[in-house]
């Protein structure tokens, strides 16, 4: 819901934007954008049907707004291969549009892990439940551990992991890794501290209710700030609404039929602050998207 | 970035230097908002002993940076090992605009939290049994249980915004300056939620006691 009205948001501003549904299996993103079914999706560029990905892109009524459904796709199309992950990955990172939003599903499996670290920019999105927080924290952990893992060789892992106690899932893990990694080799140790300050994660908190502490995600960004190497950035809240399950029942886009609820105002200012952090590629992870659509 | 444990404890509670004491009293509130076991925004993040060891942290650097004697042999400290300088700790003049609310604290949470643990000595427990556990209870009572538990009557103000003036009555049995019995009955309440003591038998036995004298 989130990905489709912060497309059209920036769409809306002249920006060339494409959508991308990789939530496969269980791809719905067509529904927030009224687009019809097609027959061409992400199954036609993997099944080599199509050879590039921009034959797959199909224009919406939104100027300036594309999308790459993925309603196509075999059932079985959440257990990608490695290749056809890399073969995705790869060819979305070489779409020439101003921003490419990948919308993905919940949890925390290598290919959903890998498509958000393919991105520039991650955007988390969380409800002020605490059942989505223990999400949100376990999917930074394991986007942690996937960058740990994939920066250094097997060998070295298994080496540095050695006499260490991997079991259960606590915030002290990828630090007591990364110590051990620096003992040995303090330049990989330096290189791994290197990338995980790269990245740079946004986070979104969604149906904000009345009661709600509305400082929740500057809490949240203080708290990741503080105990993860990367640069966490707090994009605002977005107020709870009955007119966005509206929306979604008339299978209607939010933003064109509500843009004057506040909580189309709160996506205006996230899109904003998109904008003005002047972002070329952002994917979206959403920890809570079979609960919240 | 460094771990949690390297930290100063200006860095703990992420003041500058040479902040004052409101500021770090503020920011101490607002480190236990997040760091609390209650804490929304640091749910599942922590194991319970990591929780414990930061906010035994964070208690320790306001404990020492609320206290001035304290506070400036700590900072003597650091700057002996180089991790301050001087010029860091003179005070900044300059005005900023004064917040009007705080919105987004809740109440007292920290000023709760320091009177729990004062009740909880074993020692007012057991006074409060015995005082609770008579049938007559007079404002004296209620007096002793508060001053063996170390606690100010402005404190019982701030929580409970009983004015000071009622709460003296209410322990120097005063009858002629006492509210009317029904509102009476509301600041006792209030009074004995806040000292952890059952309200129906303070209520009850304060009651009794004024009746009989």
């Amino acid at each position: 819901m989130i990905t489709a009205n912060l497309g059209v948001l920036l769409a809306q501003q002249g920006r060339r934007v494409v959508l991308v549904d990789l939530d496969l299996g269980a791809s719905n993103l067509h529904a927030f954008i009224e687009k019809e079914d097609t027959d061409r999706g992400l199954e036609t560029f993997l099944s080599k049907h199509a050879s590039q990905l921009e034959e797959v892109i199909m224009p919406t009524k939104i100027p300036n707004l594309f999308f790459i459904s993925s309603r196509n796709c075999q059932t079985e199309a959440a257990n990608l291969y490695d290749a056809q992950k890399q073969k995705i990955i790869r060819a979305i990172q070489k779409l020439e549009f101003d921003y490419v939003f990948m919308d993905l599903g919940a949890g925390s499996n290598f290919n959903m892990l890998d498509f958000f670290l393919a991105s520039n920019q991650g955007i988390f999105i969380c409800t002020s439940e605490p059942t989505s927080i223990e999400n949100l924290f376990n999917f930074i952990k394991a986007v942690y551990f996937r960058i740990i893992k994939k920066t250094l060789k097997q060998r070295e892992f298994n080496r540095a992991t050695r006499n260490l106690d991997l079991s259960g899932n606590t915030l002290n893990q990828s630090f007591r890794i990364i110590n051990a990694i620096t003992k040995q080799d303090p330049g990989i140790g330096a290189l791994l501290k290197e990338k995980l300050s790269d990245s740079h994660f946004r986070l979104v908190v969604n149906q904000l209710r009345k009661n709600d502490d509305p400082s929740l995600g500057l809490k949240i960004e203080k708290v990741c700030n503080r105990h993860f190497h990367s640069k966490f950035t707090f994009s605002g809240n977005i107020r709870y609404d009955e007119r966005i399950h509206d929306s979604v029942l008339m299978q209607k886009n939010f933003i064109m039929k509500y843009f004057y609820t506040p909580s189309a105002n709160d996506l205006a200012r996230i899109a904003q602050n998109l904008y003005d952090g002047e972002m070329e590629t952002v994917s979206k992870q959403d920890p809570d998207y079979y609960e919240t659509h | 970035m460094k771990p949690i444990d390297d930290y100063t404890h200006y860095e703990t509670l992420e003041v500058r230097p040479n902040a004052s004491f409101s500021d770090i009293r503020e920011a101490y509130k607002e480190i236990l908002s997040i760091y609390d076991a209650e804490s929304l925004s640091t749910y599942s993040l922590f194991t319970p002993l990591e929780r414990k060891a930061i906010l035994a942290k964070v208690e320790t650097a306001f404990q020492i940076l609320s206290d001035t004697e304290k506070r400036n042999t700590y900072d003597k400290s650091l700057i002996a090992s180089g991790r301050l300088t001087p010029e860091m700790l003179i005070p900044d003049k300059t005005r900023t605009p004064v917040p009007v609310f705080h919105t987004d604290l809740p109440k007292n949470c920290h000023s709760d939290k320091r009177i729990k643990e004062k009740i909880n000595d074993n020692q007012v427990q057991i006074l409060i049994e015995k005082i609770q556990s008579k049938g007559i209870i007079s404002g004296q009572d209620l007096k002793s249980i508060r001053t063996a538990a170390k606690i100010n009557l402005l404190d019982i103000f701030e929580a409970s915004r009983i004015s000071v003036n009622i709460l003296e009555a209410i322990e120097g049995n005063f009858k002629h300056q006492l509210p009317a019995p029904i509102y009476l009955k509301g600041f006792l309440k209030s009074y004995a939620e806040f000292l952890g003591l059952m309200p129906e038998k303070i209520i009850s036995g304060y009651m009794e006691y004024l009746s009989h004298s």
